[in-house]
């Protein structure tokens, strides 16, 4: 009796049909509130009418060179993150993967550390972004060598295990020779994770390879699906395995190491949101994919705001903002997990 | 469907699984697989099933060997049940049951009519409709091989290789899904199941694969596979054979001294009988 109810209130919650269209909107509002919030207060209505007119004003100019590149930042570093922890959760069948599980972000956050260390940010300022794609491009060439096509998925997280600990340690080591404590300050802050001051030219460098990263991704679908019931049965199904490892390590690290390369280390977005979201999308591994972007874009935009509206003196870090969100609702799903894998 | 393996090798580093095996499984008939532990028959089974690529000799699929193009295809034509009960995510039934039509689609071409059609046939020769809106986690064991089961009977393939698929499951459900598998061999399927249980296996089969330590030793009808020499060589036991409502039955009866439980490798032989 008690188990058909369970059956019962678990397929009554299988699916919601809304919650694709609701994440959407939600997205959207959050983008047009970001648009809205920061220290110089701005007239949204008035802004825009003069963009219409073809005016350059004050208000135009702010909208255009920090807002906007703020929320779109934060829409498309929020769904890489839930995007490709989705896709990483479905791909190694644990709800505990991560985005950066493969080594991607951990080599993303060094490469941004070099340009940083060596100065050449400072002469050009892109140095940042592409040092980070740069590092995130070595993580799956090390991935390759390490763990080859034809790998395993254990040898891949091995691999990736390697890779992580390596990068952290080459971060380590440059703040460990940090010419003086305002270099380490300036690594160890951008380390944290923050949207501020990023440009339209940031927004052009990601954007085509998040996109590109993303299609690869959600090309995946049906080899998650299937992969619900195993390698093995996967394969039988027609799945051919190693090409869908190779389509999402890439798509992965073209989504995770670009957002990296905008906006620093930015924890649990892709642990959190897919696991969050899993209920609501009938557990689907294919369904959860859109629905994670959504939520990741929403959740990141989300906290962004509040960063921005806190009134605390310096302005938060953005990653220290999602793990002091991220870790608690973590405690909590874990405990839920328990009672709702399978054994 | 004719399956056809030709001269299997399979080796890992020195061990030899599978030692120079050639069976043929023919449409129409339920071949069951069997041997103790660790003679080889999940590894054939994957090899029948193209899972893996055998380290010599080779599997033709109506006279065709299998090419990397080919799997898809392939994919359609033969429906795989591992063994064992490993779902990642908590899906509801019929989701996961709908997974056996993921070979008859692709990302922007489905037969949602067709697919769903499908799905409520595979419950239903399963006989597990009640399920269908169940979630998995609310399931037991035996309930769990039954929905993977379905499954495999939703890819509605011409072949059907499954591995233990009455290991968990009532006496009632044992039967049930026997009798399952020789309907859909009587309808012209090509239906090979790896067995433990050598009642059921005699019982239902209609023609046995015995395999001992990675090499066939019989194929044939079950009554000479299973002779008191190929039980005593293989399983180290004597059978009891009797006959109930004019049908043969075999239990295994007696460990002989000469052969470990474990079924152990590398033992010499037993003297026949």
């Amino acid at each position: 009796m008690m188990a058909l109810d369970a059956g019962r209130s678990a397929s009554r919650s299988d699916q919601l049909p809304w919650l694709l269209p609701g994440l959407g909107l939600l997205v959207a509002a959050l983008m047009l509130l970001s648009l809205g919030v920061g220290e110089a207060p701005i007239s949204l209505v008035s802004a825009a009418s003069s963009l219409l007119a073809g005016e350059s004003t004050l208000e135009t100019l702010l909208l255009l060179e920090l807002r906007l590149p703020r929320a779109l930042l934060g829409a498309l570093v929020g769904a890489s993150l839930g995007l490709s922890g989705a896709a990483m959760q479905g791909f190694l069948r644990n709800p505990l993967a991560e985005p950066g599980v493969i080594g991607v972000s951990s080599c993303a956050a060094f490469g941004a550390v070099v340009a940083l260390y060596s100065g050449l940010s400072l002469t050009f300022p892109l140095a940042l972004p592409l040092g980070g794609m740069g590092g995130a491009l070595l993580s799956v060439l090390f991935l390759h060598l390490l763990a080859g096509r034809e790998a395993t998925t254990l040898s891949l997280i091995l691999a990736g295990v390697a890779i992580n600990a390596f990068a952290a340690a080459l971060t380590s080591l440059a703040l460990n020779l940090a010419p003086n404590p305002y270099a380490a300050l300036e690594i160890v802050f951008w380390i944290m994770g923050s949207l501020a001051d990023r440009t339209m030219e940031h927004v052009q460098l990601v954007a085509p390879i998040m996109l590109l990263g993303g299609l690869l991704l959600i090309s995946g679908s049906r080899g998650l699906d299937a992969l619900t019931l195993g390698e093995e049965t996967a394969a039988s199904l027609g799945i051919d395995l190693g090409r869908l490892r190779l389509k999402l390590v890439l798509g992965t690290a073209m989504m995770v190491g670009s957002a990296v390369a905008v906006s620093g280390a930015i924890g649990f977005v892709g642990l959190v949101v897919p696991h969050f979201l899993r209920p609501f999308v009938g557990q689907r591994p294919a369904q959860l994919l859109p629905a994670s972007a959504l939520g990741g874009a929403a959740l990141l935009l989300a906290a962004d705001l509040l960063v921005r509206l806190m009134p605390i003196g310096p302005e938060l870090k953005l990653g220290v903002v999602t793990a002091l969100i991220g870790a608690p609702c973590f405690l909590v799903l874990l405990r839920r997990l328990r009672r709702e894998l399978p054994d | 469907m004719h399956i056809s393996a030709q001269n299997i090798q399979v080796t890992i580093g020195n061990s030899r699984l599978l030692d120079d095996v050639s069976l043929q499984v023919h449409p129409g008939e339920l071949l069951g697989l069997i041997g103790p532990n660790g003679a080889g028959k999940t590894t054939l089974l994957r090899v029948l099933a193209g899972l893996r690529p055998p380290s010599g000799g080779q599997v033709l699929y109506d006279g065709k060997p299998l090419v990397r193009r080919d799997r898809p295809a392939l994919a359609r034509r033969l429906a795989y049940m591992a063994q064992g009960s490993d779902i990642a995510w908590p899906l509801r039934v019929d989701r996961l049951v709908a997974l056996g039509r993921l070979p008859h689609q692709a990302l922007f071409r489905r037969d949602a009519a067709e697919d769903a059609a499908a799905v409520s046939r595979a419950l239903r020769r399963v006989g597990i409709e009640e399920l269908r809106e169940r979630a998995l986690i609310t399931l037991s064991g035996g309930e769990r091989m039954q929905v993977l089961l379905a499954r495999a009977l939703a890819v509605e393939a011409e072949a059907l290789l499954a591995d233990e698929p009455v290991a968990a499951l009532d006496p009632h459900h044992q039967l049930r899904v026997m009798e399952l598998l020789s309907q859909e061999a009587r309808a012209g399927k090509t239906v090979v199941a790896v067995l433990h249980d050598l009642p059921l296996a005699v019982r239902f089969c209609s023609r046995l694969a015995l395999l001992h330590q990675g090499r066939l030793i019989a194929v044939g009808a079950p009554d000479e596979v299973l002779s008191d020499r190929h039980l005593a060589l293989a399983y180290g036991v004597t059978g009891h054979r009797g006959e109930h409502e004019g049908e043969p039955f075999l239990l295994a009866w007696q460990r002989l001294a000469r052969k470990s439980a474990a079924a152990g490798k590398g033992d010499p032989l037993p003297p026949a009988s």
